[in-house]
């Protein structure tokens, strides 16, 4: 199934989709996935394929990253959650699940917390608690970057995606999607901004709905056990991903796809 | 005369080899059909150079908008525009502009190329006469044999390390033929455009370089203005001269890559000039 790319109308601009619809009408709900900072939607382009063989599957460009327009300021989580909401509205999704990635995990609770009735269920790739001291650590490393004569920033950023990468994911793989982490320097460090100063520890505890959290052993890996106690609903649960890491969806999305739909549609057996 | 500048918002439309991605500015709108001009004046379709995209184009695009519908699709391959199923011929990505032509309900336009997309110009001149008014294009590279075999190595598919050096190597090379007044923020703008798809990236240039230009232009019968900035086509470019029906070489030694950014008023002064005068 070919992924179509399309524009939606939001607040601060254009928003810019990948989607699969499946062939024949599907009954579950669609899925709506946020990505990481910086990269875009590309990073879910196959996983796209995978679960749009039975539901409408989208994944957004957040304002700012790959063809988004950027917000005019550096923004907060809750404007993400807002230009989200102006995509499920353009797309006319009266209810959906959503999924994000890192940022984009932050991005999805914030977004059931401002549209609660029609978001049931949430699957986060990663849900970091981080404690002062680490959360100064990861500002310090993740702010705006200058950009060198020699290229080596550029050297720099791909070696960091060839480190966190799983075994198995290969340098064409990381060519396929890195173009995207490159996409407009001088504000790419906004997702992360907002994303360190979001309160997730706050967030969680106030979900109502069902929260599936997978944890490859990326990067955060560490820091998300911690939001298991923080969940709420009886169906909400962590899946540990040992050995999983960044490229993940591409590599193991047949495998990802066997925990995430079990969970999405519950009382429907697997195929 | 003409206000600074309009918005530029993007779409998609349908083509032969799947969605072709566009930069539109001027009388249009998101999943409307496109209303004629209300100036009268013809659209202007332009398109890139390899690989990047028709951001190159955003900045211009905006200027010449004022006055006239002014689009900038990603060819085939590039930007956010599907690929071909195989390396396609610059015949094939002219005749994917020519389905963005009949998807905006384009009869006739002018048309405006950038190395690579000077050749799809010069393709879609000969292919559709009745469609192509006039042509711009930033150089019209005419190769030696020799020159050739430099290029397709140079030009060649990316090999990718694991320490990044390839990217690296890439900026350095774009730092190198970066225009006066280009700075290192402009060519970041541009710059991610040209890692995509590094397993068919190189299918621009390589279509490019099988492309006979020199034979091609001459039987082209629309007037054409070639703009010759200094840049690393400078000397090929020279060799048109004597070869065009109705055309002329503008020499531009003060510009470079980037003067669609930097000198965006000037250059939208060139082009109508041409464009929208008697002679060519």
């Amino acid at each position: 199934m070919r992924v179509r790319k399309a524009y939606v109308q939001g607040r601060f601009g254009q928003m810019h989709v990948r989607m699969v619809r499946p062939q024949a009408a599907a009954d579950k709900r669609p899925l709506v996935c946020f990505h990481m900072s910086p990269y875009s939607s590309i990073i879910y382009e196959r996983w796209l394929e995978e679960m749009g063989r039975d539901r409408l599957a989208v994944a957004v460009d957040t304002p700012g990253f790959g063809e988004s327009d950027p917000t005019d300021t550096p923004p907060a989580i809750t404007d993400y959650a807002h230009a989200m909401i102006d995509v499920l509205d353009g797309l006319g999704l009266e209810s959906a699940d959503l999924m994000g990635y890192h940022t984009g995990s932050k991005i999805a609770l914030e977004t059931v917390l401002l549209i609660p009735d029609r978001i049931h269920r949430i699957v986060m790739v990663s849900a970091p608690l981080w404690t002062e001291q680490e959360l100064a650590e990861v500002k310090a490393l993740y702010g705006p970057e200058p950009l060198s004569d020699d290229g080596s920033h550029l050297a720099g950023w791909w070696q960091s995606a060839v480190r966190w990468s799983m075994d198995g994911r290969t340098l064409e793989d990381i060519g396929r999607v890195f173009w995207a982490r490159t996409l407009n320097p001088a504000i790419s460090w906004w997702g992360h901004a907002a994303a360190f100063a979001y309160d997730s520890a706050g967030a969680i505890p106030k979900v109502q709905q069902p929260i599936l959290i997978l944890n490859p052993e990326d990067d955060v890996w560490q820091r998300t056990p911690r939001a298991k106690d923080l969940l709420v609903h009886a169906d909400s649960r962590t899946h540990d991903l040992p050995g999983w890491s960044h490229g993940f969806l591409d590599l193991k999305t047949v495998e990802t796809a066997a925990i995430v739909r079990p969970f999405l549609d519950p009382g429907v057996d697997a195929d | 005369m003409t206000a600074a500048s309009v918005p530029v918002s993007r779409r998609y439309v349908d083509g032969r080899f799947g969605q072709i991605h566009l930069r539109v500015a001027g009388p249009v709108r998101e999943n409307e059909p496109t209303p004629p001009s209300a100036t009268g004046l013809l659209p202007l379709l332009c398109f890139h150079m390899s690989p990047n995209s028709g951001r190159i184009y955003e900045t211009f695009a905006g200027a010449m908008g004022a006055d006239r519908l002014c689009v900038a699709p990603d060819t085939p391959g590039f930007g956010e525009s599907d690929p071909p199923p195989s390396a396609p011929a610059i015949e094939d990505y002219a005749a994917a502009m020519i389905d963005v032509m009949d998807a905006l309900e384009i009869e006739r336009a002018d048309v405006m190329g950038y190395h690579t997309g000077s050749e799809t110009c010069v393709a879609l001149a000969l292919a559709a006469p009745e469609r192509v008014r006039k042509l711009v294009l930033t150089s019209a590279p005419i190769f030696t044999d020799e020159e050739l075999v430099w290029f397709r190595d140079h030009y060649g598919k990316p090999e990718l390390s694991a320490d990044g050096s390839h990217v690296a190597e890439k900026w350095r090379g774009f730092l190198t033929w970066a225009g006066p007044g280009w700075t290192k923020e402009h060519v970041a703008v541009q710059f991610a455009d040209a890692l995509r798809r590094p397993d068919i990236s190189w299918w621009g240039h390589a279509a490019a370089f099988a492309f006979p230009m020199g034979e091609k232009i001459k039987h082209v019968t629309q007037p054409i203005l070639v703009l010759n900035p200094n840049d690393d086509l400078v000397e090929h470019t020279r060799r048109a001269d004597g070869l065009m029906q109705n055309g002329r070489i503008e020499d531009l030694p003060d510009w470079g890559h980037g003067y669609l950014d930097i000198h965006t008023e000037a250059a939208a002064a060139l082009v109508r000039a041409f464009l929208d005068g008697d002679q060519p």
